[in-house]
């Protein structure tokens, strides 16, 4: 057996439970996903928008938050101008009888957080990217799971209604099935991120935990994992839909899936000590060693498909320059295709995820074309170059925030 | 019992009966190949009867002899395309270093028996016989032998019956292939000996090769 098969049979096996442990929970939950929780009692909560250059999609935002469906007089809407210099602040001015706003030098949203933090008053927060509308019923669904002291945040049901694109098409899917796994990684409190379109915190247990990370890149994933490594809970409200508004260029996509691994090894990196401890905490015994075997497996699957793509383009390369100055006419073509373990492997993760796929989308009204779902392996198999690049950029120290 | 556990046992599940599924897949193909060999030895052992018959009764049977020759040639050949996929297949059962010793000591045989039928018949068919390196491969003698392959499809294309195609593997210490190579005094591969007479050494163009088979 080469070390090639060798390597092949390690994926598989990692990727193949990986696969499972998701199959699995999703046949054990999957009445429990949809299942309504019935109203409770709705707290007051302080929504933050930071923003930082958000002409374009501030004002939406602002009145989208105006009509939820939540008690007014619980509700305390809070915009942090993070020093923009484009109009931001001008129309966020023009709400300010309706909202506070903040304003202060441009430091980043962890930053632009913690500031919004310090000045809300009410018992929850709400995070709410400047870019997100909210269904109506949306902070009030989020609001339902918080029905124990020990859950400390509540994320949302994101989606996206740009879908005229491929690249955005292929990011709805990715974010239907996200959803799902969330959902399911919710029964064994493995929620990692909550994310910024709509999570909701205690404030205080915010506070006591040390706030937003402003040295990390994906603050939502640091908190995440700072929440779970405490012993604390988080939700998410499958019910709580929101819209936000993502990359619509392969350029962009990049820049942002760059500055998100960056912040998830800088993520890893920070939680990676707590693997020598003694505990049963989510995040020594699957957080942090899935991610550590999804970057080694990462850099080991580049090195493989480079070393066989540079050697297939070589020997073919000379193979045909050779038979050109030979003068030969019958060409050698390996088309042969033969069943081996991993046709069969392959078929089984195959079809287990189109499973999952499966149950992520029936979930949703919106139907999405047979021609993204075909391509959509390939938008996955892209997101590896993107985890590569990340962590070339990560050694390199290469950090900020990649996007304009 | 857990989702973390459920999720290990069926991955140890999977694991284990896809492990038994490609062992019996290479088994199978294994058993393909060795079936397929014991039937060329049945047909080799025919033709050389064959050959037994027309030296002691006569070349009345030449042009079946040469049809049953040809015939033989061609399975042969398949065969080596099928071990060459079986080794590439295979993932438990790689090598098949027996089956390819088996089969070159069939082609051999093969080679002395279409030289004697030349030689009793007065057939003009020329032999010409690929000595090639299958271990130990650098690329450049990987894809010499390619390229050298593609030629001799070349050539046979070209000449038809008037050659045989015979290739042979020169590395797996058999001494009838040792012997061979010493006597030619061969050191570099690819190799192609025609008729016994002319050796060349490294890759060989076309038009050096149709300058001695001269089959237009």
């Amino acid at each position: 057996m080469m070390i090639l098969d060798i390597i092949y049979f390690a994926i598989f096996a990692v990727v193949s439970y990986l696969t499972f442990f998701h199959l699995i929970l999703w046949v054990e939950n999957k009445d429990k996903i949809v299942k309504k929780i019935k109203s409770g009692k709705l707290p007051s909560v302080s929504i933050l928008v930071p923003a930082f250059n958000e002409e374009n999609s501030i004002e939406d935002t602002i009145k989208n938050l105006l009509k939820i469906n939540y008690p007014k007089n619980n509700l305390e809407i809070i915009v942090i101008d993070d020093g923009s210099t484009d109009r931001t602040y001008e129309i966020t001015k023009k709400y300010e009888d309706k909202i506070k706003i903040l304003r202060k030098e441009n430091s980043g949203k962890a930053s632009a957080l913690n500031f919004g933090l310090d000045h809300a008053k009410n018992e929850f927060v709400a995070v709410v990217d400047a870019d997100t509308l909210l269904e109506k019923n949306a902070l009030r669904n989020c609001m339902k799971c918080f029905e124990e002291q020990n859950i400390v945040a509540v994320t949302s049901h994101i989606l996206t209604k740009q879908k005229n694109k491929l690249i955005e098409k292929l990011q709805s899917i990715e974010l239907m099935i996200i959803a799902l796994t969330r959902k399911l990684k919710e029964e064994l409190n493995l929620i990692d991120v909550t994310p910024g379109p709509l999570s909701v915190y205690r404030k205080k247990m915010l506070v006591d935990l040390g706030k937003f990370d402003e040295n990390n890149l994906v603050e939502d994933v640091e908190i995440a994992w700072r929440i779970l490594r405490n012993g604390y809970k988080i939700k998410m409200a499958y019910d709580a839909m929101v819209y936000s508004k993502y990359p619509s260029s392969l350029g962009k996509w990049w820049a942002q899936r760059t500055r998100w691994s960056i912040g998830g090894l800088q993520t890893l990196f920070k939680y990676l000590g707590c693997i020598f401890k003694k505990d049963a905490n989510v995040v020594r015994t699957f957080l942090v060693p899935v991610s550590i075997i999804d970057y080694v497996f990462t850099i080991i699957g580049a090195a493989i498909f480079f070393y066989l793509a540079v050697n297939f383009l070589i020997n073919n390369s000379l193979y045909l320059i050779k038979t050109i100055f030979m003068g030969v006419r019958s060409f050698y073509v390996n088309m042969n295709y033969s069943l081996d373990v991993f046709s069969v492997y392959g078929t089984i993760l195959f079809i287990s995820s189109l499973l999952l796929i499966k149950a992520s989308l029936s979930n949703h009204k919106e139907k999405s074309s047979i021609s993204s779902l075909i391509v959509f392996p390939l938008y996955l198999f892209l997101y590896r170059f993107v985890c590569i690049y990340s962590i070339y950029k990560f050694i390199k120290r290469e950090r900020g925030w990649l996007t304009k | 019992m857990n989702t973390y556990y459920k999720a290990g046992i069926l991955t140890v599940i999977v694991f284990i009966l896809g492990i038994i599924f490609g062992i019996w897949v290479d088994n199978y193909r294994l058993s393909a190949v060795r079936e397929t060999l014991s039937e060329i030895d049945t047909n080799w052992n025919d033709a050389r009867l064959l050959n037994l018959y027309i030296g002691r009764l006569g070349k009345d049977y030449c042009d079946l002899a040469l049809e049953e020759n040809l015939v033989y040639n061609d399975k042969i050949y398949k065969e080596g395309l099928e071990i060459e996929r079986t080794v590439e297949a295979n993932i438990f059962i790689p090598t098949l270093e027996q089956e390819r010793r088996r089969y070159t000591l069939l082609q051999t045989q093969f080679w002395f028996n279409s030289q004697e039928l030349k030689e009793k018949c007065n057939f003009t068919y020329k032999n010409v016989v690929h000595l090639y390196k299958q271990k130990d491969l650098t690329r450049e003698i990987d894809i010499e032998n390619k390229v050298q392959s593609s030629i001799l499809l070349d050539l046979k294309e070209k000449c038809g019956n008037k050659i045989m195609l015979i290739p042979l593997a020169a590395d797996l210490d058999l001494t009838v292939i040792d012997a061979v190579t010493k006597q030619f005094n061969i050191t570099i591969y690819p190799a192609i000996i025609i008729d016994e007479k002319f050796a060349f050494q490294g890759l060989t163009s076309i038009d050096e090769l149709e300058s001695v088979v001269q089959c237009i």
